[in-house]
């Protein structure tokens, strides 16, 4: 008995909160864009077309990326723990996921179609993709103008880029992950990167996307120019950074004209239309690179 | 008798050795070739590519030889023929201290720098939040396997060790949203086990030593571990103090698991299915399996890790060595499971 009025006190308790969070959903204003995004590129992208004010989600890995004045908003969580109902009491009118068709669960496709959310599924792994995804991005932040000015600018950068590229571009390898190693393979935009930049990436024969290789692959392939992306991490400090180390004893031209550096622009692994800052950079890298040899 | 024994003993040895070596060899003339054009490179290849392929073949003899004495080990002591070196939470000991690691590291580096022995610590990576990770998880698992009176008792000492890997999952998923952009694919390469040319030869050098440590005191176990594999009474009244003999077995385990862990990560199910194998072959003398097993074990990975090696072209990319051993090792599990009712 007295369990029972306890459990019924509890339960009266609780109901100032559910009406709160009723409250709270059918106060959100749903006539301008309210955007959850759970792709850090899409993000970015938002940002840079100016549509910061529409995004009211992000993803676990947005949040040290934001700008001060964005780190407030919410994490909704990531492509594998969607928090579906934090997504419903943020009344957006659109969530932006980077997943296969097939993948995005039932759940979420029912939850976005009776809360009225559009969810938009993108992909950004090439350029091309970039230029597309930016389109529909400025279309659902309502920045379709800045959205199509941004585009415009970086085709003309890269555009610059392409045809700046040396007449015998160095041998590069570019490692996304160095235990074990993974390396940027073919088919994807920091392959893209790699020949905007001046170089000929080298790895691509390892296969597609971005394919795992041994030191003895690396040996053979022999790269005049050895990029270790670190996202985030410390600038390296010289040769004798603990991070290079390794890399510089390896029998590879790279390390015997110390070309092996680190890429620690907090983006480098991500496509956004600040890609020809990164471009820039990856080429400082290889403008002092020696002249082409043959490989081993 | 005895003569007869010892006789068997040197020439299982000897063979088990001579056998060993040979992979050791065969192992080192394969390798991945020259993408684009040549799959797979067989043959002696020029000095700097050997000196890689060596250093490779050296890690996952040694990390093999090790799980295959350490697999004896827990089995013996725990009385538990599914037992390896993982099932007492070492594996997922080690990977939250590389979860640790990655989340915290940067920050530590950044401290650290300044001290040239802390920069040639930090560049071994892994490998020493792992042993770290892995030491600590032993020494829960030892205090709460402990009875009164300070006896190790293994049905406890299994269930603490259930309990601490299911902590350090947990951990792991804590952390996991932790864990910096882009790191994600080190710890899941990581958590299938993964044996990397570029191990520094003192790592390979620490790990050797304390394999060869362990190894010599449990081949002094042997005749002990035969009898304690009987009751608890009767291999009292045989005059085994098993106290201090399940202590030893503890404690040599945990050495080869950690020299293992030091130069291969957490591979599975190389523990588990190298004793039984030579169970089945040699018999369940322990004396012999203390020989055979680490042998046998090593071989194992070297193949399992020469495979990966020399394939990737046919998988976009090298495998995890871990998938291959588990790919072995899963269904001899299963086996086991099902004849389990006729072996107790």
């Amino acid at each position: 008995m007295r369990l029972n009025i306890i459990l019924g006190l509890i339960l009266v308790g609780m109901l100032p909160a559910l009406a709160g969070c009723a409250k709270t959903v059918a106060n959100k204003p749903r006539s301008s864009p309210r955007i959850v995004s759970t792709d850090p590129s899409a993000t970015q992208i938002l940002l840079q077309i100016g549509a910061a004010k529409t995004i009211v989600g992000v993803s676990p890995w947005d949040k040290p990326l934001l700008p001060l004045s964005l780190r407030h908003v919410p994490v909704v969580g990531g492509y594998v723990h969607l928090d579906e109902e934090l997504v419903v009491q943020l009344a957006p009118t659109a969530l932006i996921l980077q997943q296969s068709p097939q993948r995005i669960a039932p759940g979420i496709i029912s939850m976005a179609k009776q809360n009225g959310i559009r969810i938009v599924n993108i992909r950004i792994n090439t350029f091309r993709q970039l230029f597309a995804t930016t389109r529909t991005l400025g279309s659902i932040s309502g920045c379709q103008k800045q959205a199509a000015a941004a585009i415009t600018k970086l085709k003309s950068e890269l555009n610059i880029l392409a045809h700046s590229r040396p007449q015998k571009p160095p041998r590069v390898v570019y490692i996304i992950s160095t235990e074990p190693i993974m390396v940027v393979g073919a088919d994807n935009f920091m392959d893209q990167e790699i020949t905007l930049a001046g170089g000929t990436n080298v790895a691509e024969r390892c296969g597609d996307g971005f394919p795992t290789i041994t030191r003895e692959t690396l040996v053979r392939l022999n790269p005049q120019v050895l990029l270790i992306s670190k996202p985030g991490e410390p600038v390296a400090s010289g040769p004798q950074d603990p991070r290079l180390l390794p890399w510089l004893k390896l029998p590879i031209a790279a390390a015997s004209h110390k070309r092996v550096d680190l890429i620690t622009w907090p983006r480098a692994q991500m496509l956004t239309l600040h890609v020809y800052h990164l471009i820039r950079r990856l080429r400082n890298c290889m403008d002092a690179a020696p002249n082409p040899g043959g490989s081993q | 008798m005895k003569a007869m024994i010892l006789s068997r003993l040197t020439a299982i040895t000897l063979a088990g050795v001579f056998l060993t070596l040979l992979i050791f060899i065969v192992c080192l003339a394969f390798g991945p070739g020259m993408p684009g054009q040549q799959a797979i490179s067989v043959g002696f290849p020029r000095m700097a590519i050997l000196q890689l392929r060596l250093t490779r073949v050296e890690a996952a003899a040694i990390a093999g030889a090790a799980l295959g004495l350490a697999g004896v080990l827990l089995q013996g002591l725990l009385r538990n023929p599914l037992a390896d070196p993982f099932v007492l939470g070492i594996s997922s000991g080690s990977t939250v201290g590389v979860m640790i690691w990655i989340v915290f590291g940067q920050a530590m580096l950044q401290s650290f720098t300044s001290s040239p022995w802390m920069e040639n610590l930090f560049a071994n990576g892994q490998t020493i939040p792992a042993l770290v990770g892995a030491v600590v998880a032993t020494w829960l698992v030892f205090l709460l396997g402990r009875r009164r009176g300070g006896m190790l008792d293994p049905m406890t000492l299994i269930l603490s060790g259930v309990i601490i890997s299911t902590i350090g999952g947990a951990l792991v998923m804590l952390l996991n949203n932790l864990v910096p952009y882009g790191a994600r694919t080190d710890i899941l390469n990581y958590m299938f086990g993964y044996i990397s040319e570029g191990t520094s030869h003192t790592l390979i050098l620490a790990a050797f030593i304390s394999f060869v440590l362990a190894w010599a005191g449990a081949l002094t176990l042997g005749g002990a571990m035969n009898i304690a594999s009987f009751s608890d009474a009767e291999a009292h009244s045989l005059g085994i103090q098993l106290s201090s003999l399940r202590l030893s077995a503890f404690a040599l385990a945990a050495l080869a698991t950690a020299a293992s862990i030091t130069v291969a990560g957490p591979i599975g199910f190389v523990g588990l299915i190298c004793p039984h194998a030579c169970r089945g072959i040699f018999g369940p003398d322990h004396r012999q399996l203390f020989i055979t097993s680490p042998l046998l074990a090593a071989i194992f990975l070297m193949l399992a890790d020469t495979f990966v090696r020399s394939t990737g072209a046919y998988f976009n990319g090298e495998l995890p060595v871990g998938v291959i051993t588990a790919l072995c090792g899963g269904p001899f599990f299963l086996y086991l499971l099902k004849r389990r009712r006729t072996w107790m």
